[in-house]
């Protein structure tokens, strides 16, 4: 059953690398419709710095709540920025099915372990049962200040509970005024 | 298909859990729609170790597509039942006394809501509010107000001790229709039509057989077959496998089978009422993100 936890930038230290999609879904070969099949993971990472995720947003998606929603901005990329413009391409196909939203989840890979401290977690979105745990009440509710947000889990197919934790978050982000 | 065991994704009992079929070498889930149906079957992988966590059941217990979903429910390591919703929900009933006796007032919600017990419900969230709240009140009051604003509607049960009456509309392959058609409840289309389908509430399933090329509006739709054309859902659509949908689609929630052909835009928008926003101004659309299954 899913868990999401919604945590402030600072959280991750510094990344070691950071990709503009699901790199485990591109290892698996779902976005080869859209990529030449010479391209390698390396010709899209994006650097190390911190501030490349939001510059990725503020380039493809316009905004932070376009890029939540999965939805890019209407932009021409030169003809010759081969990568930038397939992965233009893989973003915007509304009629994609293979790949759903790992195309375009930016992804920030760190080669040191990551301390979650308290006031660093913004929400987290569990199953409702998971509460009747004191441990994870206690941690979640008392060590991290978080807001909490549950979800019921007597569905028999869990490809249902996807929607709901997706649901939650966009309610808490749209709430805080981050999208 | 054979029911072949359970897995219990929570790790604990008692617990709702999730019924595998199949056998021991290709273990399946079900696939259900928003009316209590098995759609179709998904094969699963798990891993050795995961299949530790799996009661394996031989129970003669058998589903098929069309066939009412079965739900399962583990009271303990070597003891679950798995049925229909009547069936579950007559067992949680008649163990309900146990069940507030496990001190577990967040899986009893989940009980009360299976069961459209408002009381029981109301009972179980107080005393999950006084655990949070010794947590943490702030979290604690705000995810109460989080509950008071879900639209989960307690006060008028879901009769679990009856199997859901069978307000079903058909009309199958051998037809052809011109023209308009305005449903309740549940509508079961396999034939041709071209025009359009509205419902307020109901839920549509275009068969496998269909051949619909139609404006379509409806709280939800299930796709099996060919439609050409836009399709607007208040709630869920579904694009089964070897479906074919030609044309725009707004949905608060979507799910798309892998062998499904979907040529259009989607619009998915979890939290608004799409219907309600049929009479808003056309706006210029963008493709969006598409909610397809992992």
């Amino acid at each position: 059953m899913p868990v999401c936890i919604v945590c402030k930038p600072h959280l991750v230290p510094r990344p070691k690398r950071i990709a503009p999609f699901d790199t485990g879904a591109f290892a698996s070969g779902l976005f080869a419709d859209y990529l030449h099949p010479k391209m390698t993971i390396d010709d899209f990472l994006l650097g190390s710095s911190p501030d490349m995720p939001g510059r990725v947003v503020a380039l493809f998606f316009a905004s932070n709540r376009g890029y939540f929603s999965g939805k890019p901005a209407t932009i021409q990329v030169p003809p010759m920025e081969f990568e930038a413009s397939s992965y233009y391409s893989l973003i915007s196909d509304s009629g994609m099915t293979r790949s759903d939203d790992r195309r375009s989840t930016i992804e920030i890979q760190t080669d040191q372990s990551v301390s979650i401290a308290p006031d660093s977690v913004l929400l987290v979105v569990l199953p409702r049962v998971f509460l009747d745990d004191s441990a994870v009440r206690n941690k979640i509710c008392k060590d991290w200040s978080a807001e909490v947000r549950t979800y019921a889990t007597m569905q028999c197919d869990p490809r249902e509970y996807q929607g709901l934790v997706f649901a939650a978050v966009e309610e808490f982000l749209n709430m805080k005024d981050y999208i | 298909m054979r029911v072949t065991g359970i897995i219990n994704p929570t790790g604990v009992t008692p617990s709702f859990v999730i019924p595998l079929f199949g056998d021991l070498e290709e273990l399946y889930i079900q696939r259900t729609d928003g009316y209590e149906k098995i759609t179709s079957f998904e094969r699963v992988y798990v891993s050795n170790e995961a299949k530790d966590n799996i009661l394996w059941l031989d129970a003669g217990l058998h589903g098929q597509v069309e066939d009412q979903r079965l739900y399962g429910f583990q009271f303990e390591k070597n003891n679950c039942i798995v049925g229909t919703r009547s069936e579950l929900g007559r067992t949680l009933v008649e163990r309900l006394t146990e069940l507030k006796k496990s001190d577990r007032p967040f899986l009893l919600m989940d009980v009360a809501e299976f069961l459209g017990n408002a009381s029981l419900r109301s009972s179980a969230r107080s005393s999950a509010y006084a655990l949070l709240n010794r947590a943490s009140p702030s979290a604690a009051t705000r995810w109460q107000d989080i509950m008071d604003a879900e639209s989960i509607n307690v006060t008028q049960p879901t009769p679990v001790m009856a199997d859901p009456p069978p307000n079903k509309n058909s009309l199958s392959k051998d037809i052809e229709i011109k023209g308009s058609i305005k449903f309740a409840n549940e509508f079961f289309f396999d034939g041709n039509l071209e025009g359009e389908v509205s419902s307020v509430d109901g839920v549509l399933t275009i068969g496998e057989n269909a051949d619909v090329r139609a404006e379509i509006k409806s709280k939800t739709v299930i796709v099996k077959g060919k439609v050409h054309g836009h399709i607007t859902v208040e709630e869920r659509c579904e694009l089964h496998a070897r479906s074919q949908l030609i044309g725009d689609l707004k949905a608060a929630r979507l799910v798309i089978e892998e062998g499904a052909t979907f040529v259009g835009k989607a619009e998915v928008t979890p939290s608004k009422n799409i219907i309600k926003d049929l009479g808003a101004p056309p706006h210029k659309e963008e493709p969006q993100k598409v909610g397809a299954p992992r």
